[in-house]
């Protein structure tokens, strides 16, 4: 029988190695889940050596220093906390260590398209930010993004940048050199005096979206970004490559000079002689592209959402709906005729401020979207002051044969804002439409006449269709958007009349309020009433169908709509239907966005991914109305949306060859 | 933005390095710079020139710049190992011990599934409990950092949680040296080897599916290619023979063989522990004697009862060293074995 001493020893006797304390190289041999060893080793040389006994708080100074180490090694990332909807995924979480880590704040962030660049993006900028890393940053975006990404960095990330105002103000050096976050749109910062003034001054950080336009060494924008002073930098596309793989020497010339040396070099040993699609040395150019560039991909991300159902519900008009569609619309070229041929003094023209109309409540003065709205309508020409106000070239379907001569520059009596207005609200609801026209009722009869039949509608046809929907959806969780809040006001008296319950959600309200409006929405009712801001940064889920009883002018901001729901989370189909009044320009807009790209089958991501590729163009929006404007007739309205359907799907085709292109350049060898 | 809490904790450590090293530290009101006055030794440690120098928390070209980016970090390292000791010894008083119902509580704990146990005495003592701290790395192709603690029980090696104690006990520091450290040393790197195979388990996942897939890709390249070693020369059509298929899939085979040899040393993981801190924690208990009965074999173990856990500490079974209640016991040497053990 063994002593008590030899029976608590029998514990230390079970472990084979016991005089790891003297030597260092102790190695126990562990296995992954996966079977890949772990060799393990003690390190003993960090162990203080002292003679001395340590005092409780000593004790604690190495705990709290190694805590900094862990912190040091950004393993524990600051940017998580204080967030307002965002739903950071693991991969993004892990490119942000990778970038921080081993990239030194120099990477091209390559995702697939829906994956969350722009997000991971932000939430790097927010690290350095709170690291103190860095202070001053410079974000360039492609025009038509340039508001999204304001709003997404001031209500997710609580991160304000001021946008390059379109003023003299920015062709100067102090512009560039006092304000500290700064966001301005690609074609607007590389022309004029500007490439210079945004040189001149020193970056801690630049972020360029939608990166491959910097794929040319000879245009502006590729001179602008490597004329920068900048300490980091992150490019962000989904297609580094285009067309050939020397773009893809010049955006990482961008970012590390002299990492791929020399473009003769890069090219003899990377591209294959005949065809510049064909990588050479395969191996060798993965690692060193592995050194600068990330890109996850869904296959590894494993983001599978649940397939997507879109309908169309084409709403026909009554009667008097249908002659009140037509009257207005008329009446709106009537008065672009008058306008153009009218005096310059004899006009009375208005001057609003977006506060005044009902457009869409989420425009605001800032954006540059809204900065065409101020111009008063001239003809239908409309360029060349309707390109964009950066100066960019007109789009080439604007500039072809159809395009009538320029005409005279005369002030307008109605502006592009209330006509953008007028428009909207017909697409809308005639109630909405009634009270958009009432300002000019005030001083033209025939206004004021189709504003009284537009009030007479009680009834639209959407309305019954709406109704219906509902009935039918009665076991689903229904999202219902509306661009205006006339139109909401108007469909919350309707679905009471109809004994329908809801729950509202719209931007006017306090935050607790729309707490309690998507808590109404999970446990009580089925139906939310949303408008364009609905649900942003909430977990909306659980609902499965969406209802556009209107539709945005803007595909970025329908893709937002949809993006609500079909998202990271979502475990059931999702079935989105679009309400439309036939013979309105939604309905035309609706057909465009179906029939060429497809839209409604889209990876939530890749319209914007489109509309890049528009890079100097205006937003869809001002498109849409120019095209209205230019059109003397429905004839030439359908002529003229079929060209702006064969652009976007150019445009489309381009991303497309791309993303194919990319897929197969570089598989899932850079996540 | 206001001081971020990572600048606070700098600023916090920063004053206490200095002033547990032999230094005094003063800040300024508004708290964005101070004066510390040091000792020769210890201003070289921090890399400073002269015996008074400034600390900031901004960026500047003169004193000692607290952040994560910079050297201070390493700097602080260095002088903690020289300046700072890190073993420390406490006791924990006035802690109630009920020694007469030992007997009782070690019946209702254990189960000795093919034993017969006789409690023999009880008696109250002072029994140290080492609570180790170590920095764990795991580096594969990315690196993985943790602070792993483990407390035991330094005569019977069992694994207790006690390691808040040195935050949150009432803590009496004695003058004695720890005992016996180098054995509670070996075990606890045992048992965070364990915890940090748990808490790294994502991490090792993620790497083992990203090397299940370049592995894949090797793969299906090269099983490619020996598809391709039977197909005619483009050039001259002329067909291989088998002898030439056969070498060339050898050749391929090789190949892939050395490729993946290649990947799997470039995912192998090391792991290294780095013992930071040792607390040891003088705890009143009662240790108890129970005979355990195997067969014809007896064998007498020491159990003991915590006075700050106020209940039985567990025994750790003899070949995995994991702490249970519920034991078997081997015929011979009366080991005592967990289920799982016991059950393989
Ligand atoms: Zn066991």
């Amino acid at each position: 029988m063994k002593t008590k001493i030899a029976a608590t020893k029998s514990v230390f006797d079970a472990n084979p190695e016991k005089d790891i304390a003297d030597d260092s190289a102790h190695v126990r041999t562990s296995f992954s889940p996966g079977g890949i060893p772990i060799r393990f080793r003690t390190d003993l040389s960090e162990f203080s050596t002292t003679k001395n006994l340590a005092t409780r708080e000593q004790l604690q100074l190495h705990l709290t220093h190694t805590r900094l180490q862990l912190l040091r090694g950004f393993d524990e990332l600051l940017c998580l906390e204080g967030l307002t909807g965002v739903e950071h995924l693991p991969h993004q979480i892990e490119t942000v260590r990778k970038v921080m880590r081993r990239f030194r704040g120099r990477v091209l962030l390559a995702d697939e398209v829906g994956l969350g660049k722009t997000i991971e993006a932000c939430l790097l900028l927010r690290e350095y930010l709170l690291r103190r890393l860095i202070k001053r940053v410079l974000i360039l975006v492609p025009n038509p993004l340039v508001s999204q990404w304001h709003e997404e960095l001031s209500s997710k990330f609580h991160l304000d940048f001021r946008i390059a105002p379109r003023t003299a103000t920015s062709s100067r050096d102090e512009f560039w050199a006092t304000h500290d976050r700064v966001l301005v749109s690609t074609s607007f910062a590389r022309s004029g005096r500007r490439p210079e003034a945004i040189a001149a001054a020193h970056w801690d950080l630049v972020i360029v979206d939608e990166a491959h336009h910097c794929r040319n060494r000879s245009t502006k924008l590729w001179k602008l970004v490597n004329s920068l002073q900048r300490r980091h930098m992150f490019l962000l596309t989904a297609t580094p490559v285009q067309n050939n793989l020397v773009e893809l020497y010049s955006l990482l010339t961008l970012l590390e000079p002299g990492h791929l040396k020399t473009e003769a070099d890069f090219k003899k040993q990377f591209v294959t002689r005949g065809n510049p699609r064909d990588p050479r040395n395969r191996h060798r150019l993965r690692d060193l592209l592995g050194e600068v560039m990330i890109r996850n991909t869904r296959g590894l991300v494993q983001i599978n959402l649940p397939p997507r159902y879109a309908q169309t519900i084409m709403a026909t008009p009554g009667e008097e709906e249908s002659q009140l569609l037509i009257d207005i619309q008329q009446y709106l070229r009537d008065q672009l005729v008058t306008t153009a041929n009218a005096s310059p003094n004899t006009d009375d023209a208005e001057q609003e401020s977006p506060e005044e109309l009902d457009a869409s409540s989420t425009e605001s003065a800032e954006t540059p979207d809204a900065v065409g709205w101020d111009q008063r309508l001239t003809s239908r020409a409309g360029p060349p002051e309707l390109t964009s106000p950066a100066g960019g070239p007109p789009l080439a379907l604007l500039a072809g044969p159809t395009l009538p001569e320029p005409q005279n520059n005369e002030p307008a009596g109605i502006s592009r804002m209330r006509l953008h207005a007028i428009l909207t609200s017909i697409g809308s609801h005639p109630a909405t439409a009634a009270a958009t026209l009432q300002p000019l009722a005030e001083r033209d009869e025939r206004a004021r006449q189709l504003c009284e039949r537009a009030g007479r509608i009680t009834h639209s046809a959407k309305d019954e269709k709406l109704l219906q929907l509902l009935k039918e959806s009665h076991e689903h969780k229904v999202l219902v958007f509306v661009a205006s809040i006339r139109t909401l006001h108007r469909l919350q008296s309707l679905l009471t009349e109809a004994e329908i319950s809801f729950s509202t959600f719209s931007g006017e309200q306090s935050s607790t309020d729309k707490d309690a409006a998507v808590e109404q929405l999970k446990s009580s009712v089925n139906v939310m009433l949303c408008t364009e801001s609905g649900g942003e940064g909430r977990n909306l889920q659980f609902a499965d169908t969406l209802i556009n009883f209107d539709l945005p002018w803007n595909p970025m901001k329908i893709e937002q709509r949809i993006g609500r729901i079909h998202r990271y989370g979502q475990t059931q189909d999702v079935f989105i239907f679009n309400l439309c009044t036939a013979g309105t320009l939604e309905s035309r807009i609706l057909k465009l966005l179906n029939d060429k790209i497809r839209m409604f089958e889209l990876v939530v991501g890749e319209v914007g991914s489109i509309l890049g590729n528009l890079d100097d163009g205006q937003d869809f929006e001002s498109l849409v109305l120019q095209l209205w404007q230019k059109a003397p007739d429905d004839k030439q309205l359908d002529a003229d949306f079929e060209t702006l359907g064969d652009t976007l799907l150019a445009a489309q085709e381009k991303y497309l060859d791309a993303k194919n292109l990319d897929e197969a350049l570089f598989g899932e060898d850079y996540e | 933005m206001s001081r971020s809490s990572v600048e606070s904790q700098l600023v916090e450590f920063a004053t206490a390095l200095v002033e547990n090293s032999g230094g005094i530290i003063d800040w300024q009101s508004d708290g964005s710079q101070a004066t510390a006055i040091v000792p020769p030794d210890l201003a070289e440690s921090l890399g400073q020139h002269h015996e008074s120098f400034l600390v900031r928390t901004q960026p500047g070209d003169e004193g000692l710049v607290l952040s994560l980016g910079g050297e201070f970090v390493d700097l602080a390292a260095r002088t903690l190992r020289h300046f700072v000791p890190s073993v420390g010894a406490f006791a924990v008083d006035d802690l109630p011990v009920r020694k007469t119902e030992f007997a009782a509580a070690v019946e209702s704990s254990f189960g000795w599934q093919n034993a017969r146990a006789k409690v023999l005495d009880g008696s109250v003592m002072t029994v140290p409990y080492h609570a180790w701290w170590f920095h764990v790395t795991l580096q594969s192709e990315e690196t993985w950092e943790s602070l792993v603690s483990v407390t035991l029980n330094a005569r019977s090696g069992v694994v207790v949680p006690l390691s808040e104690l040195l935050s949150l006990g009432d803590l009496r520091p004695t003058k004695d040296a720890p005992s016996d450290s180098s054995a509670t040393l070996d075990l606890a790197l045992h048992v965070a080897e364990a915890e940090t195979m748990r808490q790294a388990t994502p991490f090792l996942q993620r790497i083992d599916a990203r090397r299940e897939r370049d592995r894949k890709r090797l793969q299906d390249y090269y099983r490619a290619l020996q598809r391709e070693s039977s197909t005619p020369n483009k050039r001259t059509k002329t067909v291989p023979t088998a002898e030439e298929i056969e070498s060339r899939q050898k050749a391929v085979k090789l190949e892939l063989q050395r490729k993946l040899s290649e990947l799997d040393e470039r995912y192998l993981f090391s792991a290294v522990l780095r013992p930071i801190v040792l607390a040891e924690f003088r705890i009143p208990a009662v240790a108890i004697d129970v005979e355990i009965q195997r067969k014809a074999e007896k064998r007498i173990f020491r159990v003991y009862w915590n006075a700050m856990l106020k209940k039985m500490e567990p025994m750790s079974c003899s070949r995995c060293l994991r702490t249970s209640f519920n034991f078997w016991f081997t015929n011979d040497t009366v080991d005592p074995l967990c289920s799982t053990c016991h059950g393989s």
